[in-house]
């Protein structure tokens, strides 16, 4: 007979190690925890005031209009924070020739890329279901149904999983100062539009609910879907490439900084 | 096992940071890896950790080729390079036991392993702090665990004394030692020679990316200009009044080529071995000196490294 403990050593064992290694750090590190305690606070003074409002209002869109509230932090949090902080560890790691000692283990690009993207997208669902109480909460107020705030943290999950695959994706491309200035401006810029986008979705589909979006709004989906995704492969590709070959030697900079002609040529592909 | 380095060349467009160099060493030895900065040590340690790919040449670490083979190669090496560890939030025993999990060590033999490294390299007391909470010594410390965690038979050391206190240095020596008793092949590199010279067995010294000298330490030592020092011999008598009659006795015995007064004591240039230095002690003994301290003047490995380098930089 299979004991539990012996399926959680299978699966263990089986984790990426990257992935393993970047939640450790994130509960370990304050930047999450700020992330998570700022969502959480916000949205118990949220409720404590549309609590109290309530007593005294008639208002019928009140859990409509708390949960629109709570939907645009969520996704300020999920689709701009986590994915910011995924970002600038893979930037750190890149361009203090961490990632080199990583080949060293036998730890392959795609995994590292994926464990890196998997360990975001793990975050991402934390702060999620730790905020989902109080969408549901709206439920029981007036003015939206389960669907919607169900659908609602579906899409939430979406677009911060695309969020984190782009900043990981781009992060990869970090070498220097300037060209961690120029991924973070064009990280920023993408990030902006990716926000834009899912509050564009979120406000639709509070006002129409989940199956009149999807009913309605499909094709139009697809339609911006494509960019997204084509863009995400774009990066992707460009990150197993960036990864395979070995980072520069931090002595090549110190040269390069010299004016030798190591720059050019640090890295080789294998 | 047997490590070898056949005609490596590395070049950066018109820059060779390593032009042909050769050289061998094996299980159980410390081999010395010297030369000025910009010399072409990192890169070619780089290389023989598989980080890097030679323009021509090859390492074979036990006949597997770094090049044909790399990922079998690195397998067998474990690399200490001479930046530290910048992960700030995880602490020592995570840190390690994520390069455990990258090598696919499995639990529980993960648990046992680290748990052994960590009192191999005394890390036991700290394995629950982060590692921004540690002194560069104690980094140093984490960083040789990392390359010892997958068991290799090589360990390429790339400085891995720069910065370090006194206390932390030898700790590092006598770690390096077992290691080497173990039968671990090793090759560091360090600017602090006086350090180096008390545990490697050999030495390769390289400038401008070519190989200068390389060899066990005696080998060198016969094979530079610096094995003309270790011939000199110190001589201390007492009462001081004897000096001049000792330095007397000294010129007129054969083996002695050269002798001069150096205020107290007496150096001497003597030609033969160590037998022929204890024949002349004897015969000084027989004349009734009084010799307070008769010395063999060993040739630094600075002194052979200053000798037979240019001090040029790339």
């Amino acid at each position: 007979m299979i004991r539990p403990t012996h399926i959680l050593e299978r699966l263990d064992n089986r984790a990426n190690p990257v992935t393993v290694k970047e939640l450790r750090q994130a509960f370990r590190g304050g930047w999450f925890g700020v992330i998570l305690i700022v969502c959480l606070g916000t949205m118990i003074c949220l409720l404590a005031a549309t609590h109290f409002r309530s007593i005294s209002t008639d208002e019928q869109a009140i859990g409509r209009n708390l949960f629109t509230r709570i939907a645009m932090l969520l996704q300020v949090a999920v689709v701009f924070g986590v994915p910011l902080y995924a970002g600038v560890r893979m930037s750190i790691e890149k361009m203090t020739g961490q990632v080199a000692i990583y080949y060293m283990t036998g730890l392959f690009s795609a995994r590292i890329v994926n464990g890196k993207i998997k360990s975001a997208l793990l975050l991402v669902i934390l702060i999620v279901s730790s905020v989902a109480p109080f969408g549901f909460a709206c439920t029981l107020m007036r003015g939206v149904g389960l669907p919607t705030v169900a659908a609602s943290m579906v899409f939430t999950v979406c677009f911060g999983l695309i969020g984190c695959i782009g900043t990981v994706c781009l992060a990869t491309q970090v070498a220097s100062t300037l060209s961690a200035i120029v991924c973070l401006v064009f990280g920023g810029l993408c990030m902006a539009f990716l926000l834009s986008i899912a509050t564009a979705t979120q406000s639709v589909l509070i006002d129409m609910g989940p199956i009149d979006l999807l009913r309605h709004g499909a094709i139009a989906a697809l339609f911006l879907m494509m960019p997204i995704v084509f863009t995400l492969a774009v990066l992707y590709s460009g990150a197993l490439l960036r990864l395979r070959g070995v980072s520069p030697d931090p002595y090549d900079h110190a040269n390069a900084s010299r004016g030798l002609p190591y720059e050019s040529h640090a890295g080789t592909h294998r | 096992m047997r490590i070898e380095v056949t005609n490596l060349r590395r070049y950066f467009g018109r820059t060779k940071a390593v032009n042909g160099i050769s050289f061998s060493f094996d299980s159980g030895q410390i081999f010395g890896f010297i030369g000025p900065n910009g010399a072409g040590k990192t890169t070619t340690m780089r290389i023989m950790a598989t980080l890097d790919e030679p323009t021509y040449g090859n390492i074979y670490i036990n006949g597997i080729s770094v090049t044909d083979d790399p990922e079998k190669a690195r397998r067998l090496v474990g690399y200490m390079p001479d930046n530290l560890p910048t992960h700030r939030d995880i602490s020592v025993h995570e840190y390690l036991d994520f390069f455990a999990r990258a090598y696919g060590i499995h639990d529980p033999q993960r648990t046992e392993v680290i748990e052994s490294i960590e009192e191999f390299t005394n890390l036991l007391g700290i394995r629950d702090k982060t590692l921004k909470a540690l002194s560069k010594g104690m980094k140093q410390r984490v960083s040789l665990a990392r390359a010892l965690v997958h068991d290799p038979p090589l360990l390429v050391l790339d400085e891995p004394a720069a910065g370090l206190d006194p206390r932390a240095r030898v700790e590092l020596r006598e770690l390096l030692k077992v290691l080497a008793q173990r039968g671990k092949a090793i090759l560091i590199s360090s600017h602090i020679l006086t350090e180096l010279a008390e545990i490697i067995d050999g030495a390769v010294i390289i400038e401008h990316g070519q190989m200068v000298t390389a060899g066990t330490i005696q080998e060198i030592l016969q094979g530079t200009k610096g094995a003309e020092a270790a011939t000199i011999t110190k001589v201390l008598i007492r009462p001081i009044d004897d000096i001049e009659p000792l330095y007397r006795a000294l010129l007129e015995m054969p083996h002695v080529e050269e002798a001069h007064l150096a205020g107290d004591h007496i150096e001497a240039d003597i030609a033969g071995d160590e037998e022929t230095a204890c024949e002349l002690l004897a015969e000084l003994v027989r004349r009734e000196f009084r010799i307070l301290e008769f010395k063999q003047h060993r040739a630094h490995l600075e002194e052979i490294f200053m000798n037979v380098t240019k001090g040029h930089v790339q």
